[in-house]
């Protein structure tokens, strides 16, 4: 018996020369919200399109709820990928997108659709040409949320979104989340603004799984801390350093410490934003050191 | 309940199209009427026949049958799969979906056919004050002795365009496969549209000739719609193998 929601073994894709994905292997486990991070060109989009059958992988397994979803209509139906275009025709309208979204889509909430075009205000009358950008992810964001599917996956969702239906988008996601759980997982690049959704965190670089780990744990464990060297040096005992800094008299480290801090009087200790945190941990040097100190793999 | 939603999609991304298409093809049908019941000589853009002693056009029909080649190319094309696969339907659901959709356009169009035959027809009366011939012109020469009978005429029809929408799903199918992108594919089969009207001596004695089996029945015309149908099942079964490695990132 299978328990993963999503499983890949020594998955790789090459175009051309590239590797895109390089024997890249994961397990997600069902009914957590996975935030999926890299830079522009690590693989992300590449492991999605996989992920869901519209791309062929070179090599390796990729397996939905314990089996492959290309040409597998049982599993295809339980997946939901909102690109972050959506390539509906030009001239239909909203309503009549909706209408094929419930129709594919075996846990389709109509009445919550409609809720949420009012948050998003959305006019269904409206004809798909006729959106802005920040309209078309709305609407990606609805069919994402309303289709209630196994496996809900957002590419970019918030692209062209403002701030205020960017914070309607989380809590809509927290609130639906917690009366119909299931698998999400988030691809941005907007780190910070989406981190208090994420259970878990997935960093890839350069085709290949960089981390998983549990988002709580990871910010809980990176730590600036700052203050005069030698109480700073003491202060980062036992701990791995991955930056230093220092200005006149200053000294500021980033750490991550497996077995937590102990706040003192003479140091000032801070959590590092998951996004500084992300930009740390894509370095090679950073990512080495945390190798070596056993943190990551 | 997932192929109804989909062909209830797929004819609201159509209806703009055949509404343009429709008047296009009245407005050219009785334009051609009327253009060629004026000329001194007889005008006619297509093929003419007269190995049984009469002259007759296909023009009009051929067009048609051409166009629908056109139209399932780049149904064929795969335009809709990458929106539909990120949808989460499957290739063998899309599959079904486009060749539903093509029977049911092509029915449609053989509905056109017959309206059109009839307005050219009713122009040509009223012009020249010859009798109303119906649908004794244009494709008959083919087909069925009793092309005459709007039934008759529409089976034969029907069971045409399916065939000639296999080959062209065939060819928008390869294409797609060879990541050549839909536009291009319009295009290519613009210009071979374009080349079989300007050669239609090639046309005949190459293309047609060939497949006239396929088109003659002495009987009722039921063995033609037999055929016809046959042929399309195992063009469409060849394109699906195709169809199914068709990625959807790369198509559109």
């Amino acid at each position: 018996m299978n328990n993963f929601a999503v499983k890949t073994q020594g998955l790789s894709m090459n175009y051309g020369s590239c590797k895109a994905l390089d024997s890249f292997d994961l397990q997600l486990e069902p009914g957590k919200i996975y935030g999926l991070l890299g830079r522009n060109g690590a693989g992300k989009t590449t492991l999605l399109n996989i992920l869901t059958g519209r791309l062929f992988q070179s090599s390796g397994n990729a397996d939905i709820f314990g089996k492959p979803a290309y040409e597998n209509i049982d599993i295809l139906r339980q997946i939901c990928y909102i690109e972050e275009k959506g390539f509906y025709a030009p001239t239909v309208k909203i309503w009549q997108v909706l209408q094929l979204a419930s129709g594919l889509y075996p846990n389709w909430d109509t009445q919550y659709a409609e809720r949420l075009l009012a948050l998003f205000e959305l006019d269904k009358r409206k004809k798909y040409k006729q959106l802005s950008r920040g309209m078309e992810s709305s609407l990606g964001l609805v069919i994402g949320l309303a289709s209630r599917a196994e496996l809900t996956i957002f590419d970019e969702p918030s692209l062209g979104l403002d701030a205020v239906v960017r914070e309607r988008f989380y809590d809509a996601v927290i609130d639906d989340f917690a009366e119909h759980p299931r698998t999400i997982i988030i691809s941005t690049h907007l780190i910070d603004e989406v981190s208090r959704l994420f259970e878990d965190l997935i960093i890839i670089d350069g085709g290949r799984l960089l981390l998983q780990a549990d988002a709580v744990e990871l910010k809980e464990k990176a730590y600036y801390i700052s203050g005069k060297e030698q109480a700073v040096r003491a202060a980062a005992a036992g701990t791995v350093v991955m930056s230093e800094e220092s200005f006149g008299g200053t000294l500021i480290l980033a750490v991550y410490a497996k077995n937590g801090l102990q706040q003192t009087d003479d140091v000032e200790i801070q959590q590092i934003p998951l996004q500084k945190l992300f930009v740390l941990l894509i370095n090679p040097q950073i990512h080495e050191n945390l190798r070596k100190g056993g943190v990551i793999q | 309940m997932r192929i109804k939603a989909l062909m209830r999609y797929f004819i609201s991304t159509a209806k703009n199209p055949v509404i343009i298409f429709i008047c296009i093809y009245l407005a050219g049908a009785i334009f051609g009427a009327v253009v060629s019941s004026i000329a001194t000589g007889s005008v006619f853009f297509g093929v003419t026949d007269s190995s049984d002693g009469s002259t007759k056009n296909w023009t009009i029909s051929i067009f048609a049958f051409a166009v629908f080649m056109l139209i399932s190319s780049l149904i064929g094309s795969q335009k809709d799969t990458r929106f539909l696969i990120t949808r989460s339907v499957s290739r063998k659901e899309i599959f079904a979906a486009n060749a539903l959709f093509m029977a049911v356009l092509a029915g449609f169009m053989s509905l056109l056919q017959i309206a059109t035959i009839h307005i050219d027809a009713l122009v040509r009366m009223l012009m020249t004050g010859e009798s109303f011939r119906g649908l004794e012109l244009d494709i008959q020469h083919f087909m069925a002795p009793n092309m005459s009978n709007p039934l008759v005429f529409f089976a034969v029809s029907f069971s045409v365009m399916l065939a000639v929408g296999a080959v062209g799903y065939l060819f928008g199918t390869c294409l797609a496969k060879w990541k050549i992108q839909t536009i291009c594919v319009c295009a290519i089969g613009f210009v071979v549209f374009i080349a079989c009207l300007t050669l239609p001596d090639f046309v005949m004695n190459w293309i047609v000739e060939p497949f006239k089996f396929m088109f003659n029945d002495e009987g009722n015309g039921l063995w033609i719609v037999l055929k016809q149908v046959c042929f399309s099942a195992l063009v469409m079964a060849a394109s699906f193998p195709i169809a199914r490695r068709i990625t959807a990132v790369k198509s559109g």
